[in-house]
């Protein structure tokens, strides 16, 4: 293999794209170390545990929907509609762990209810999901009902987002499980496989026979349930029920997949990227605060990340053209 | 073949297919407006049909350029942000103490570079239209919260910042006209010159678009601009009418406008669509959300049935095409 | 027991306009290798599309291994044992060599796939051709000759009882085609049947057990490959009777240099340099991928290609086909659907778009300009359509391609591309597009045809090019003798 060759070989691999921003993730952390006091504390270091548990286990389903082309923007409302349901059935005094299944499954249901549109009804992903983040935010207020906020909830509820496994955050232990399962699905499963067949050469994918209605309904109602997971953490860790919350979430999502590698126009796919693309979202988000700097100008920071991850991608891909084989 | 007789022929064959559409339209528009007549009567009054016809004159205006863009196969998700930045920035720059004519004109100005700066990264840069937008969504809406301080600019506003919305023609207010004039001038642009047309080969075809020589990156950029301005005309009118530069406008305004232009009939694929079956979409959603409200119905109803409206719009216009070719 | 595998008989295939299978009689033996061959138009793609389940038949019966046979999809032949090598790759490119061979049939335990190696038999199938492919790497390093060899490979992997190559040498070195063969050899041994299409007469004739000539529409003849003396007679059955007298030569004025190409070259073309004079009609000739269709978008701006565009005496820089047309260059493209037509929008809609400057003012339309041109054009070029409001989609494949070439008429150029012109259009259609071309030379336009028709060129044109393999092999004067079987035989085999 001559040299070029091999250089191809190493821009394609995941480390290439990995290592640069767990070196961007390692200069922010030093950064804010520098300028917010109290950053590299370890309550603070619990935090953004806490805190990026939303976008890591949202982002791991949305990897596998975005590398086989599809794109989800109602994960924000999803997140506040599980968040309240949650809320809602352990007020009415259902226990913990029925009122937690039924809050995943509000979740699992919106994943349904954009497979249907996107894959039955044939609209498009960017439309349909648009649509449905409307919809299910409206559903979220409908059962709300008058109350903003549910308050006054017994000390179990708060376990899920705060509670301690001994010295271990049981969150981190969350994460470190969903990670390890979606991290296995990358390396062995047919649906990662198909996904990336998917987004990368649709025609190849259906004439290999592969259920692309079948799988991208898989990955719609699987990112659902996992937003729909995330925001029952939400809610334990505020310790409240909330129907105004997850606004711009999608955003912070899709920011953490496209930063990891996934390729916005499917057939890439990066597990480990989008975890540490989440981190490097959660520590801007809780960097800036401690900073000082108001929560508002984050929108801007990250509307600017979000254009220069897509980016770095194409100037990436651009350069293998120009070495790769054609 | 004499040439008034091509001019005849033509106008009954091109006519057919935008007026069916948008016979059907305003079908649904009478009849949602029978029926909610029949309710309440409160809704036939003058006042009431006022108030629709305002809340849905920046859609209108917006909805104007987007329909535009749609056709030629793009997208604009930002014009919400866009909206609420024009209007913080024309509070905060007559509380600066510009001129309030001209801070009017630089905020909308404003808009059209935002609209270029669209332009710029999805043409020059080629990135996807959807992740330019959101990102400058939300570049924008975060600007408009800097500027605001976090809320709205509301003192120190010298005293003609409501003039806009203020000025009458006789009944008729100057925003209504402007209202008028915009779609007066897209009309045009839509059906009498080249770049309307260009629009429509760019989303119908892009691949012979380009074989047959067409600028697509300049018609696109173009577009953009239009929509962006647009965007700011309506911030500032805003503005104006509220009488302070509000950073948390324009939530979902976006959505609005798209579910405005799909159910007049504009194709989310590109290459098919008409302004004047977006204000009938308009009006559709401008009746709806008003019944809803006179019904007494909350707010957050209308969000579950927007975004019904639109999936069915969508399913409905697909089934209507299948069923006619 | 017949030891036909496929029976067809009196397979008709109707479209609006065109009769593209006609009547077509055919055994197809078990275990052989049965060649098709014809020129393009001939039939030959939408024969196979037909027994692969991609196109209805419209009257005709095809039994297959003694049933009655119509697959109603692609999937449905592919699960029938009928398998089919594409020219269109279908790899994913961001997977590996090994994940493109058992896509789709990966041995796992509840979706997850096993950690041993997957699908041996494909991977030996590839090995056996070209070992030198790491199966560990990613497809998108592979150049396209070894996508290909991945494509065969897979093919012939999937335990079929027949499987259709279309054109699998086109892209692959000697070597490589001759480990093909000896796999295709090893799949005769064990009785499955081969059905090879294929415009190169050598390997028909070291493969091939059986031949069948498609022509028009229209099966000529079958014959056993031994019962064949020579590929001169082969190629005579291919392209029947030439007549030469059609041609007319034109007025050409070759004291006015219209094009000059100087030593174009790009991934795909070798040195291409040739003149073109005011009033001339050329042609190139060549099989499918000799390089036709991309001197035609290299010259029209749609190629990264280096080398010199004179127009008249200035060096033009044509990068994009907005510069060609400014330039006076026109291209009417070879895929008139997705390329040359805008197939949602009526003929009047269509025809003014290379040159809207002549029904606009100030960027301002005329919809009555435009009306009357489209009109103009639909007597000149006799298009058959109800009015110039039509819905272009609607329109006959032949009146199709005639909007087509009406757009570039428009646009007024001094030099006019045609690829593939009279591909797909029916006979009467396409006699009226070779006059129409005639009378532009008539009028001093010059033009290039680039087509896989034979007789078409030597109808229309004054000289001949033959590509090959990218690069230009001969050029031909027209007229003077019979150079139909001379430019074949450049064509098929490379040589002058």
């Amino acid at each position: 293999m001559s040299g070029e060759e091999k250089k191809v070989k190493f821009y394609q691999q995941a480390y290439f794209k990995n290592i640069f921003i767990l070196l961007l993730l390692l200069v922010f952390v030093i950064i804010f170390s520098i300028i917010a006091e109290g950053f590299f504390s370890y309550n603070n270091l619990v935090n953004i545990i806490r805190m990026s548990i939303y976008p890591i286990l949202t982002g791991l389903a949305v990897t596998i929907l975005m590398a086989a082309g599809y794109i989800d923007l109602s994960v924000g409302s999803t997140l506040a509609l599980s968040s309240l349901v949650f809320a809602m059935l352990v007020k009415a005094n259902i226990s913990i762990f029925p009122s937690l299944i039924i809050a995943v499954l509000a979740g699992t249901a919106c994943g349904f209810i954009n497979s249907l549109a996107v894959v039955r009804l044939r609209i498009t992903p960017v439309i349909a999901t648009l649509a449905s983040a409307y919809i299910i935010r409206g559903i979220t207020f409908i059962i709300a009902g008058d109350q903003a906020n549910i308050r006054g909830l017994p000390e179990s509820f708060a376990y899920l987002g705060r509670g301690f496994v001994g010295p271990v955050p049981f969150q981190l232990i969350l994460i470190v499980v969903f990670v390890l399962i979606f991290y296995f699905i990358e390396r062995r499963s047919l649906l990662w496989k198909y996904s990336i067949a998917i987004g990368g050469n649709p025609s190849a994918a259906i004439l290999s026979g592969i259920n692309v209605v079948g799988i991208v309904s898989i990955l719609y109602i699987l990112t659902g349930t996992l937003a729909g997971l995330s925001g029952a953490i939400m809610a334990s860790r505020l310790t409240v029920g909330q129907k105004l919350i997850g606004y711009g979430f999608e955003l912070d999502v899709i920011i953490a997949v496209l930063l990891g590698g996934t390729s916005f126009r499917g057939g890439e796919g990066s597990i480990i990227g989008t975890v540490i693309g989440a981190l490097i979202i959660t520590i801007l988000g809780i960097g800036f605060n401690m900073a000082g700097m108001p929560s508002f100008y984050q929108y801007v920071i990250k509307g600017v990340l979000l254009i220069l991850a897509v980016l770095m991608d194409n100037y990436v891909k651009a350069r293998l053209r120009k070495v790769g084989a054609g | 073949m004499s040439s008034k007789n091509v001019n005849t022929e033509l106008k009954t064959r091109k006519l057919n297919e935008t007026l069916l559409q948008n016979l059907v339209t305003l079908g649904i528009l009478v009849l949602i407006s029978v029926i909610i007549t029949a309710l309440i009567p409160r809704f036939l009054t003058y006042t009431n049909i006022n108030n629709v016809l305002l809340q849905i004159s920046l859609i209108i205006i917006v909805g104007s350029g987007i329909t535009l863009l749609m056709i030629s196969g793009n997208f604009d998700l930002s014009v919400g942000g866009v909206l609420a930045l024009a209007g913080v920035l024309f509070a905060f720059l007559s509380r600066a103490g510009v001129p309030t004519f001209f801070a009017l004109i630089l905020s909308v100005i404003f808009g059209s570079l935002m609209g270029a700066l669209n332009g710029t990264l999805v043409v020059n840069l080629k990135i996807s239209p959807i992740i330019v937008t959101l990102g400058t969504m939300y570049i924008t809406r975060g600007l408009a919260l800097i500027f605001a301080n976090g809320s709205m600019i509301s003192s120190g506003l010298p005293g003609d910042f409501r003039k806009l919305s203020n000025t009458y023609f006789g009944p008729m207010s100057l925003v209504i006209m402007i209202v008028i004039a915009v779609v007066i001038i897209f009309i045009f642009i839509q059906s009498k010159t080249n770049l309307g047309q260009y629009a429509f080969f760019i989303g119908s075809n892009r691949e012979t678009a380009r074989l047959s020589g067409i600028n697509i990156g300049r018609t696109v950029s173009i577009l953009y601009i239009l929509v962006g301005t647009l965007a700011g005309l309506s911030g500032v009118i805003l503005a104006s009418k509220l009488g302070t530069g509000d950073s948390s406008v324009g939530d979902g305004f976006e959505f609005d406008v798209i579910v405005a232009a799909v159910i007049g009939g504009t194709s989310v694929a590109g290459g098919k669509g008409s302004i004047s079956g977006m204000v009938l979409g308009a009006m559709i959603l401008g009746v709806l959300n008003n019944s809803l409200n006179l019904l007494g119905v909350a707010s957050y109803y209308q969000l579950v049935i927007k975004g019904l409206v639109l999936i069915g719009a969508i399913v409905l216009q697909r089934y209507i095409v299948e069923k006619f070719s | 027991m017949s030891e036909n595998i496929l029976e067809v008989r009196n397979l008709t295939k109707n479209f609006p306009g065109v009769v593209a299978l006609d009547n077509i009689n055919l055994d197809i033996k078990k275990g052989v290798t049965h060649c098709i061959v014809g020129e393009n138009g001939a039939g030959k793609s939408t024969f196979i599309k037909i027994i692969t389940g991609a196109l209805s038949k419209t009257e005709g019966s095809i039994i297959y291994s003694g049933q009655e046979y119509n697959p109603r999809s692609i999937s449905e032949a592919m699960k029938n044992g009928m398998s089919t090598l594409y020219q269109e790759l279908n790899v994913v490119e961001q997977l590996t060599v090994e994940q493109n061979l058992n896509l789709g049939k990966e041995k796992h335990i509840l979706s997850f796939m096993k950690k041993s190696e997957q699908d041996l038999k494909a991977i030996e199938i590839l090995k056996a051709i070209e070992p030198r492919i790491d199966i560990k790497q990613l497809v998108a390093n592979l150049s396209t000759a070894q996508r290909q060899i991945l494509e065969i490979a897979r093919a012939i992997a999937t335990d079929a009882k027949v499987i259709i190559m279309d054109e699998p040498t086109a892209a692959i070195t000697e070597e490589e085609t001759k480990k093909l063969f000896k796999v295709i050899e090893n799949l005769k041994e064990k009785n499955v049947t081969i059905i090879y299409i294929s415009h190169r007469l050598s390997d028909i004739f070291e493969i091939g057990d059986y031949v069948s000539v498609f022509r028009d529409g229209k099966l000529i003849a079958t014959k056993a490959i031994s019962e064949i003396s020579s590929s001169l007679e082969l190629v005579k059955m291919m392209i029947g009777k030439i007549v030469t007298e059609s041609y007319i030569p034109n007025e050409v004025n070759y004291n006015k240099k219209v094009l000059q190409v100087k030593e174009l070259n790009d991934t795909k073309l070798k040195d291409i340099s040739f003149d073109l004079f005011e009033g001339e009609i050329i042609g190139f000739y060549g099989l499918v991928g000799a390089g036709k269709t991309e001197i035609a978008k290299a010259i029209y701006g749609l190629r990264d290609s280096k080398g010199a565009i004179i127009i008249g005496d200035r060096t033009r820089k044509i990068n994009t086909p907005e510069k060609a047309i400014k330039s006076g260059i026109a291209m009417v493209p070879e895929e008139r659907r997705t390329e040359g037509l805008f197939t949602e929008l009526t003929v009047r809609d269509n025809i003014p778009v290379m040159n809207m400057q002549k029904v606009s003012r100030f960027g301002i339309r005329s919809k009555r300009k435009e009306a009357l041109i489209a009109r103009d054009f639909i007597k000149k070029l006799k298009i058959v359509t109800p009015s110039e409001e039509k819905k272009v989609a609607l329109l006959s494949g032949g009146n199709q391609q005639k909007v087509v070439i009406a757009k570039c008429l428009n646009a007024e150029s001094r030099i006019l591309l045609l690829d593939e012109p009279t591909r797909g259009v029916d006979v009467g259609a396409k006699e009226e597009i070779h006059n129409l071309i005639r009378n532009l030379a008539k009028q001093k336009v010059s033009v290039i045809i680039f087509s896989s028709e034979l007789q078409e060129i030597l109808i229309l044109c004054d000289r001949i090019f033959t590509m090959f393999n990218g690069s230009l092999k001969a050029v031909f004067k027209n007229g003077t003798e019979d150079i139909s079987y001379k430019i074949l035989h450049t064509a098929l085999v490379g040589e002058s």
